[in-house]
């Protein structure tokens, strides 16, 4: 499956975690089955003064991203990626690498 | 004339300045903006004349006519709206409309978005002898009382009438929306450090807005906290000192105004209200 991780910087497999959601530095897209960074896009909206987590929600959705790994995710977020049955990590720590492992069992499919 | 009342600090006593400043002027309008916990009418007890929702318009989609083109997410500059074309979903979000009918203008589809009205809070009117009294209430789970305190002060308020506004405390929006139309501001405070450090974040809002202010001290026991030193420094005048006392905290525990509870003071208001009138201080 693919997976987006909210990410602080450019640095594919070892980018860390952002501690925020939708305002995240960048949003990394890796596929579980090839085993492999997708993309890694820079977040255009994060300076937009509302509903920035409504923009990733839908973001989200339109990569086909089956999963989300970041920071707790307000209501707004949540009632759109439950619309897609987006699987919802809260998670800030380590790197896109450690996440992966950590997870594995939640992100394989 | 429209007089503000506010505060940085929260209790330092607004409602009941405002509440008193009604009893004492007679033909006047009280208005409780502090929209979050409107209380003022505990004091004044109006008989309650009216009272109406209040609603603003926001955009209602009708699935059946909506294309998912994404137009209406793309012009809403508050990320109101969420469209997503894989999921033939559009989602409103309204805690985040501001009501400014962009979507609904930009919808290329006939009928695809039409606006309804959403009620956000209700208003109340009453009178007390002569006071005119109004109260905005925002219904529980609303994200800002903004658009409510606006709509009363722009709609609700006779402009040739003596208006005095019992706003919320702190220095954030509803405050800021509350001040906006005021030709004069009381910053109400204590004698504490932390009403001097409020006081000093509430000085520099009326400041940047260019509201002429003054500062009524309550709760007053002793020393000052340096209110009077900081006063002098910022040239904001010291309107009025109330004592700190027994009788007063007492009267209030019962819902009644300070002018009821220390006949006294009256004078002391009416003199301050002069003074404020005449464009004095």
């Amino acid at each position: 499956m693919k997976v987006m991780i909210m990410v602080k910087e450019n640095a594919g497999l070892d980018s860390r975690l952002d501690s925020r959601f939708g305002r995240a530095a960048y949003f990394l897209v890796y596929d579980t089955e090839k085993e492999k960074v997708l993309s890694i896009d820079e977040n255009t909206f994060k300076n937009e003064d509302s509903g920035v987590g409504i923009k990733t929600g839908a973001f989200v959705i339109e990569k086909g991203c089956r999963a989300v790994v970041g920071a707790h995710t307000g209501p707004k977020i949540s009632e759109i990626l439950r619309e897609a049955n987006v699987t919802m990590i809260a998670e800030t720590e380590g790197t896109v690498k450690e996440v992966l492992d950590r997870y594995k069992d939640q992100l394989q499919g | 004339m429209y007089i503000a009342v506010t505060s940085g600090k929260g209790g330092t006593g607004k409602t009941s300045v405002s509440a008193t400043l009604s009893l004492c002027a007679g033909k006047c309008t009280y208005v409780d903006l502090d929209v979050e916990e409107p209380n003022g009418f505990i004091f004044l007890g109006p008989e309650i004349r009216d009272e109406i929702r209040y609603t603003m318009p926001v955009p209602e989609i009708q699935k059946n006519r909506c294309t998912f083109c994404g137009a209406c997410a793309r012009a809403c500059v508050y990320n109101a709206l969420a469209v997503i074309p894989s999921l033939k979903k559009t989602m409103f979000f309204p805690g985040l409309c501001h009501s400014c009918g962009v979507c609904t203008y930009v919808c290329p589809e006939d009928g695809a978005l039409t606006e309804i009205e959403r009620g956000i809070g209700t208003i109340r009117t009453g009178k007390s002898g002569q006071i005119t009294c109004i109260e905005g209430r925002l219904d529980v789970g609303q994200p800002s009382g903004v658009p409510l305190i606006g709509g009363i002060v722009e709609n609700y308020l006779d402009k040739e009438a003596l208006i005095f506004a019992d706003s919320p405390p702190g220095t954030s929006c509803p405050v800021v929306e509350v001040l906006k139309k005021s030709d004069y501001v009381i910053l109400v405070t204590e004698p504490t450090p932390f009403g001097l450090h409020d006081l000093k974040l509430t000085v520099e809002l009326v400041k940047a807005m260019g509201k002429p202010a003054g500062i009524i001290l309550n709760k007053v026991t002793g020393s000052d906290a340096g209110i009077d030193e900081f006063a002098r420094e910022t040239d904001i005048p010291v309107l009025l000192k109330i004592p700190y006392s027994m009788g007063i905290q007492e009267a209030y525990s019962r819902g009644i105004p300070l002018v009821d509870a220390m006949p006294g003071i009256k004078k002391e208001f009416t003199v301050l209200l002069e003074t404020i009138t005449a464009g004095g201080t």
